[in-house]
């Protein structure tokens, strides 16, 4: 459910460029707790410079971004624990899977996160086992998740991400390299988070995931201009 | 689907929706942590290593396509080193530091860091070494190579500055180098960078997911370390498979580009000139 008193993320006017080279231009837009709202555009647009900045990885060059009622910039992310606070919030799940999983197995990797946080060791368990076992990845728990296939490294990098509990979930291009029954299975785990609340940012060519999950689009231009619509008709 | 449109033709089943997954408690409620400090600069440091060096490799030459090309410009900085090293008078070597100060000061500024860098460093570190020679036998020594061993480091960053990495291996063809080692650089380079970039993905993936305090740093930074060490082996054996299936047996041609053009004339003019000063200075030690 979508709580339109409550914006969790606002960009206002927000500009980048790399050395230069326009990224976003003028990118105004907000997303509402419990909100999913489906990036799009054509390649080379910006949409993962915004996922990059939305993370606090890159910052804007103009116009401001707050999350949550905070301003998010290289100033304040200079405040480790405002900045680890934010990171817990907000969980990124990139589009390779093979640079999120850095562990020696994929328990330690899902407990990453937990551990960092703190949280005594049986909630670690608890979580670990809950994420292990939602995803589905329960005979890889001893597996190098190097060692993984496409579509389990892709379930594993959910799944450490969500072992923290994000408030937000950003995804970029998640179905991309998986195959049909993995792309349906993740399809129906994402309904199943929208359902339990979670606000998402998606980043996805797919059609029919942004009709799945959509509640609003940005559509990114060529100008890396950005505008908004809702799923009454889906976007072109 | 509209002509022109970004959407991709979804291969998503009918059924979506129906699979029930149960999605724990916690995972519905507001998680409430509040981080303590932890000393986690090491990961920021690295990131910015690394961004230096992958800007470094990646950035293209500000003046990319004016002036002469790669072989001429290795050509010159080759055999300016090589004169300023056998020349017995110091006036050779401060005319090569004029004319390398000359081209220094026409470099866009944000060039200069990147030139001056290197060669004042290195003039520095040389200067040390040889700080006993001072105090000894040869006090004018530790000046001379200081000053030798500033303009050789500057007119390598200063070719640097102006020839991209790509082009400087293509220019060591001149110089008979064979095919395969040319290529082996390409590859070294190409491949500094895209592990790289795969090394500074994982960097920062763990600097999002570093939200407390990590006891076991170096056990974090061996795991980013080994990941991108698998990486290489496989692209590794992955390149060499596509190579072998485009008919690659061990031997490798490249074409010959042509040497000189009408861009290089005046640097080859300056070249005769360096020359012909080196030979008149020489004979008047």
């Amino acid at each position: 459910m979508i709580n339109r008193d409550e914006k969790v993320i606002e960009l206002q006017n927000i500009c980048f460029a790399y050395q230069g080279e326009v990224a976003l231009r003028y990118v105004t837009f907000d997303v509402f707790r419990g909100e999913t709202v489906i990036l799009q555009g054509p390649n080379g647009c910006g949409k993962s410079t915004l996922i990059r900045l939305l993370n606090g990885i890159v910052y804007p060059e103009q116009g401001t971004y707050q999350f949550e009622g905070n301003e998010i910039s290289e100033k304040t992310l200079k405040d480790s624990i405002f900045s680890k606070k934010f990171h817990q919030k907000i969980g990124y799940v990139f589009q390779n899977p093979d640079v999120q999983l850095f562990c020696a197995s994929l328990e330690e990797e899902i407990a990453f996160g937990p551990r960092q946080m703190g949280l005594d060791e049986d909630e670690v368990r608890r979580r670990t086992d809950d994420v292990i076992r939602l995803t589905g990845l329960d005979h890889l728990r001893e597996r190098a998740p190097y060692h993984l296939s496409g579509g389990e490294k892709k379930k594993a990098a959910l799944a450490c991400v969500l072992s923290m509990n994000p408030e937000v979930l950003i995804l970029d291009e998640p179905l991309a390299g998986l195959d049909r029954r993995t792309q349906a299975w993740l399809t129906d785990f994402l309904l199943q988070l929208k359902a339990a609340g979670k606000t998402m940012v998606i980043a996805t060519h797919d059609e029919k995931l942004a009709q799945t999950l959509g509640d609003r689009y940005i559509i990114f231009d060529d100008d890396h201009r950005a505008v908004e619509k809702m799923p009454d008709r889906i976007p072109e | 689907m509209a002509a022109g449109s970004s959407w991709q033709n979804s291969s998503l089943p009918e059924d979506i929706g129906e699979e029930k997954i149960n999605i724990p408690e916690w995972l519905t409620v507001e998680e409430t942590y509040e981080p303590t400090k932890d000393r986690d600069h090491f990961i920021g440091k690295s990131i910015m290593k690394l961004l230096g060096m992958l800007a470094a490799i990646r950035e293209n030459p500000a003046v990319q396509g004016r002036g002469a090309g790669a072989v001429m410009r290795l050509v010159f900085t080759l055999l300016c080193i090589v004169l300023m090293a056998a020349s017995h008078n110091m006036a050779f070597t401060y005319i090569i530091l004029a004319a390398f100060l000359l081209r220094a000061m026409l470099l866009p500024a944000d060039r200069l860091s990147g030139v001056f860098g290197g060669a004042v460093g290195t003039a520095l570190f040389s200067a040390i070494l040889l700080l006993p020679s001072a105090f000894m036998a040869a006090p004018r020594t530790m000046l001379t190579v200081s000053i030798k061993v500033f303009v050789s480091v500057g007119l390598i960053g200063l070719m640097r500055a102006l020839v991209p990495f790509n082009q400087i291996t293509s220019a060591l063809k001149v110089f008979h180098l064979p095919d395969i080692v040319i290529f082996i650089f390409d590859i070294t380079l190409k491949y500094i960078a895209v592990l790289g970039s795969l090394c500074l993905d994982i960097l920062v993936s763990l600097r999002l997911r570093s939200v407390g305090k990590n006891r076991d740093k170096s056990h974090s930074v061996g795991g980013v370390l080994g990941v991108t060490f698998l990486k290489s082996k496989e692209m590794a054996d992955e390149m060499y498979a596509a190579m072998t299936c485009r008919g690659f047996e061990g031997e490798y041609r490249r074409a010959q580009k042509k040497l000189l053009s009408t861009a290089d004339l005046p640097l080859l003019l300056f070249t005769g000139f360096i020359m012909a000063a080196y030979i008149y200075l020489e004979l008047a030690v």
